[in-house]
């Protein structure tokens, strides 16, 4: 940052009021930085900077937190802390306010529901909306989503325990354009990664009917070419609706779902002719959880075991 | 003949800055400000072009952006070969990398005359500087930077906390 320091001490020498910079010309500055450096640092730095900033919604036209949480890898005990959703309420309302209509992508986690209703009530174009691991989140939210964002486009509803098949179902029938869900639940044949991170009570209980889910997206969701439902609990059932109903499935990622065998696999996909990436449910299961030293690995048992007996 | 000849042929064009200093470029190079694009093709630029709002010093800079852009666009000496192509746009990076290279003052007044002539190019050259400056830096950092006040009253202030909270300070 050498530079800036040099000319830092230049700027005060000469006269040149950077407050009086064409607003048409800032905003066009602004539209070159990260979310973070426009939210933190730019628009709070004096009132015509900011004035320039409001004056143009598209700078506010995608909200994603998403890289912020990346960034510190793993999942956070802080952020599963009403104090966080919190902060990512308002977070998500100003963005809403300050895009004033145009605000296209959202992606946070840990929102409410009252937020997420209010941001999807000003967002009509909303088209990306990914708010995984958001325990507040419920299908009452989720509904004004559907009757307000009828644009939707890619969704994003993991480990959201109190969004029921109903939300998919209604989210289905409003929003026609919807190519890409991701409906991830956590690992419950291995749960270690999330103990001592997400609250114990939340993690136990997952009130998600595989089955249920399977079929509503089947039914109203058949525009969709990405699917990913890891560590789902539905059954070949399921999963052959989803073959009959989702014919356009490009993606389909059944990671961890351990209530499907190969064969059942099998079958249902070849229904798929545009299946071009398949994920199996193909995972190492700990012997630790089941006690079951001669099986180690998914697929040696897969054959022998066709019910959900391993269901927790 | 109405217009002045470069020594390659090419029409001159001349402006004229506030302190009243004479600039003559080739008529493509002028051509990349859509203000002066417009006066030549109302014939309106001859003699000269009077910019009474860019100041000599500013508007030799902008002539030398000009020059050397045009000097140096696709297909301005016929040639067009894909590795030739490729070394004009590599130097016409390095030069703007230079170029842009400059107090926040000079900037300052860049920016302003690149938005007056209405030259994308330049523009968006001086606004991507812009933005690096402000790049990782606090408020307090950038009014430093750019010599702004912080004109907030108390009560925007802590308005501006509630609206701009950044989710994952402090956490």
């Amino acid at each position: 940052m050498a530079t800036a320091e040099v000319t830092g001490e230049a700027a005060a020498e000469e006269e040149r009021d950077w407050s009086d910079m064409t607003p048409l010309c800032l905003a066009e500055a602004f539209s070159r930085l990260r979310l973070e450096d426009l939210w933190r640092g730019a628009m709070v730095c004096c009132r015509s900077w900011r004035d320039a900033a409001r004056s143009r919604p598209a700078l506010f036209v995608a909200l994603n937190l998403e890289p912020t949480f990346a960034a510190v890898r793993a999942d956070a005990a802080d952020w599963w802390t009403p104090a966080f959703q919190r902060r990512v309420d308002a977070m998500l309302r100003s963005s809403a306010s300050l895009a004033e209509g145009e605000l296209q992508e959202v992606r946070v986690r840990h929102c409410s529901d009252d937020a997420l209703a209010f941001a999807a009530e000003r967002s009509p174009k909303l088209s990306i909306l990914s708010i995984r691991s958001s325990p507040g989140v419920s299908d009452r939210s989720m509904l004004t989503v559907a009757l307000c964002c009828p644009m939707l486009t890619e969704l994003d509803i993991s480990y959201c325990h109190e969004v029921s098949y109903k939300s998919l179902e209604v989210i289905g029938q409003n929003c026609p354009n919807l190519t890409v869900l991701n409906r991830n639940i956590f690992n419950w044949l291995d749960s270690s990664e999330h103990v001592g991170i997400v609250p114990d009570a939340y993690l136990r209980n997952c009130p998600e009917d595989g089955d249920r889910e399977a079929i509503a997206i089947s039914k109203f969701m058949q525009k969709l070419k990405h699917l990913i439902i890891r560590f789902s609990k539905l059954s070949v059932v399921g999963l052959n609706a989803i073959s009959v109903g989702c014919k356009e499935l490009e993606v389909l990622d059944l990671f961890g779902c351990a209530n499907l065998t190969s064969r059942g696999i099998e079958q249902a996909t070849s229904n798929l002719k545009n299946l071009n990436k398949l994920e199996k449910p193909n995972f190492f299961i700990p012997r630790s959880s089941f006690h079951m030293g001669r099986y180690g690995h998914w697929q040696l048992y897969d054959e022998r075991f066709q019910t959900n007996v391993f269901q927790i | 003949m109405a217009a002045a000849e470069g020594s390659d042929g090419g029409k001159m064009i001349v402006l004229i800055s506030a302190d009243g200093q004479r600039f003559e470029l080739p008529e493509a190079a002028a051509k990349l400000s859509q203000i002066v694009l417009y006066m030549i093709e109302d014939g309106c630029c001859y003699p000269s072009i009077p910019l009474p709002k860019v100041d000599g010093v500013i508007l030799a800079k902008i002539v030398e952006y000009c020059n050397k852009h045009a000097a140096l666009s696709s297909g301005a000496d016929g040639s067009s070969d894909a590795a030739s192509e490729r070394s004009k746009e590599r130097e016409l990076k390095i030069f703007d990398a230079e170029f842009i290279d400059v107090d926040v003052t000079t900037l300052f007044d860049v920016m302003m005359a690149a938005n007056y002539l209405n030259i994308k190019g330049l523009l968006d050259l001086a606004c991507q500087r812009t933005a690096d400056l402000i790049k990782g830096k606090s408020p307090e950092q950038i009014r430093q930077t750019f010599g702004i006040k912080n004109d907030f009253t108390p009560e925007e202030e802590a308005a501006i906390r509630k609206e701009n909270a950044w989710a994952f300070d402090n956490i």
